[in-house]
């Protein structure tokens, strides 16, 4: 694993503060001392970093956006509340760990009590009575914008591909055969597209 | 899964083709929360692909804009109606138009206020900037979102006209209600269909569609364009 700034976060000129890339922490014991003290930062790291981890995780195994949410929220309810008590960890660089395991035992209470198979119709729409603050909804908005011209400024061919994966979902195989590529090289592609991208979503975000 | 195995497998795109059974998913899974590295790689791979799902990719076409008009024609005594017209102006229907410029646009639109209409339009004309979502016909893609948090939501609509000279087009909710309906010229080939519609008549969090016919044969459906509604 690449070396980190132990406790100190590195800062960065930023366009909004609440979208900067997400400081560099490890997580060391005091690390979690700061998130049993309830620390704001630390805890709105601790929230975005693992928020996006999870989100990917539960995606996968839970349909509904509502459930994917929920689940989330309680395995960052249970995180902290066993951290508090126990006031921190054994191990505390493996709260990566800890954290992977407490919402692997969320989705496994959920398969147990049937929410994951709870059919929701196909045009159901579940209104979210969550309420969004201005600061994460200007944090949504100021995200698509950065995306969007990170999108904007790849070349077309790279365009042309994330397209034809991710927005018209074509059979994969169709688009090896279309680009007379084999599928590791379709990965290379898109590795290279995926680098590109982060380098002008870094680059907006120094703006 | 090691940290080596992860770069040299590719894995991170191989998790977002979703290409990993799911006892590699679960060990790529138990890896990335451990590792920085590969948590940051597979997050901004994901913010990409949700961003191009999203429909912030946008295509390269000319846009043209349709007239909205509502369902039901105001009256002095309707309650919460209101007629939204938009004008093109002549640089702005320019064919030369790329899609990075037609990404945002100023649209003149016009209010008229009806009494008990919402307190959201305003009388008389303002220009706005609006970024239209591109829309694919349902057979297509995932559903879009469509932000409803400006005073006007836009749409790009991947239309074939197939020799259609003129366009119909209605927007129903998910219950089948038909929210607003109207006519437009039929693009040139390779332009979409840009649709503005004022906000206020749409909820937060819902799903709507989009159908697009021939309006010389009514039987005749060129496109449905599913789209969800965001904040």
């Amino acid at each position: 694993m690449p070396a980190l700034d132990s406790c100190t976060p590195r800062e960065r000129g930023l366009r909004f503060s609440g979208l900067s890339r997400l400081a560099r922490y490890e997580f060391d014991g005091e690390y979690v001392e700061r998130l049993v003290a309830e620390d704001p930062d630390t805890e709105r790291h601790f929230t975005r970093y693992f928020g996006d981890l999870l989100a990917l995780k539960l995606r996968s195994k839970l349909r509904s956006p509502a459930l994917v949410e929920d689940a989330k929220q309680e395995t960052f309810v249970r995180v902290l509340t066993t951290l508090k008590k126990k006031r921190g960890l054994a191990t505390p660089e493996s709260l990566g760990a800890f954290v992977n395991a407490v919402a692997n035992n969320v989705v496994f209470e959920l398969y147990r009590s049937g929410a994951k198979s709870a059919a929701l119709p196909e045009d159901h729409d579940e209104p979210d009575d969550r309420i969004q603050s201005a600061e994460t909804g200007l944090m949504a908005a100021e995200e698509r914008v950065r995306v969007r011209e990170a999108l904007d400024e790849l070349p077309a061919k790279e365009k042309q591909l994330l397209r034809w994966l991710f927005f018209e979902n074509r059979d994969k195989d169709e688009v090896c055969r279309e680009l007379n590529i084999d599928r590791n090289y379709l990965r290379v592609l898109l590795h290279r597209a995926k680098n590109r991208f982060r380098d002008h979503y870094i680059s907006e975000e120094a703006h | 899964m090691t940290h080596t195995e992860a770069v040299n497998s590719l894995a991170s795109e191989r998790y977002l083709l979703d290409e990993m059974s799911e006892p590699e998913r679960d060990a790529f899974e138990t890896h990335f929360f451990e590792c920085t590295a590969c948590a940051d790689d597979v997050t901004i791979g994901s913010r990409m692909q949700r961003g191009i799902e999203a429909g912030l990719l946008q295509a390269p076409h000319v846009a043209r804009v349709a007239t909205f008009t509502p369902a039901q024609k105001p009256t002095p005594t309707a309650a919460g109606s209101a007629a939204v017209v938009s004008r093109a102006h002549a640089w702005y229907q320019s064919t030369a138009l790329p899609w990075a410029v037609a990404a945002t646009l100023a649209v003149m639109v016009g209010y008229q206020t009806q009494q008990g209409a919402p307190a959201t339009p305003v009388t008389g004309d303002r220009a706005v900037a609006v970024t239209p979502t591109l829309l694919r016909p349902s057979s297509r893609g995932a559903v879009p979102a469509v932000s409803v948090g400006a005073p006007y939501a836009a749409v790009a609509l991947d239309v074939d006209a197939a020799g259609a000279t003129e366009l119909s087009y209605d927007l129903r909710d998910a219950a089948g209600t038909v929210v607003t309906s109207g006519r437009a010229a039929a693009p040139a080939p390779g332009a979409p269909l840009l649709v503005v519609i004022p906000s206020f008549t749409l909820k937060g969090e819902q799903r709507y569609s989009l159908t697009v016919r021939d309006a010389g044969q009514a039987d005749r459906t060129l496109g449905d364009y599913p789209f969800a509604t965001t904040p």
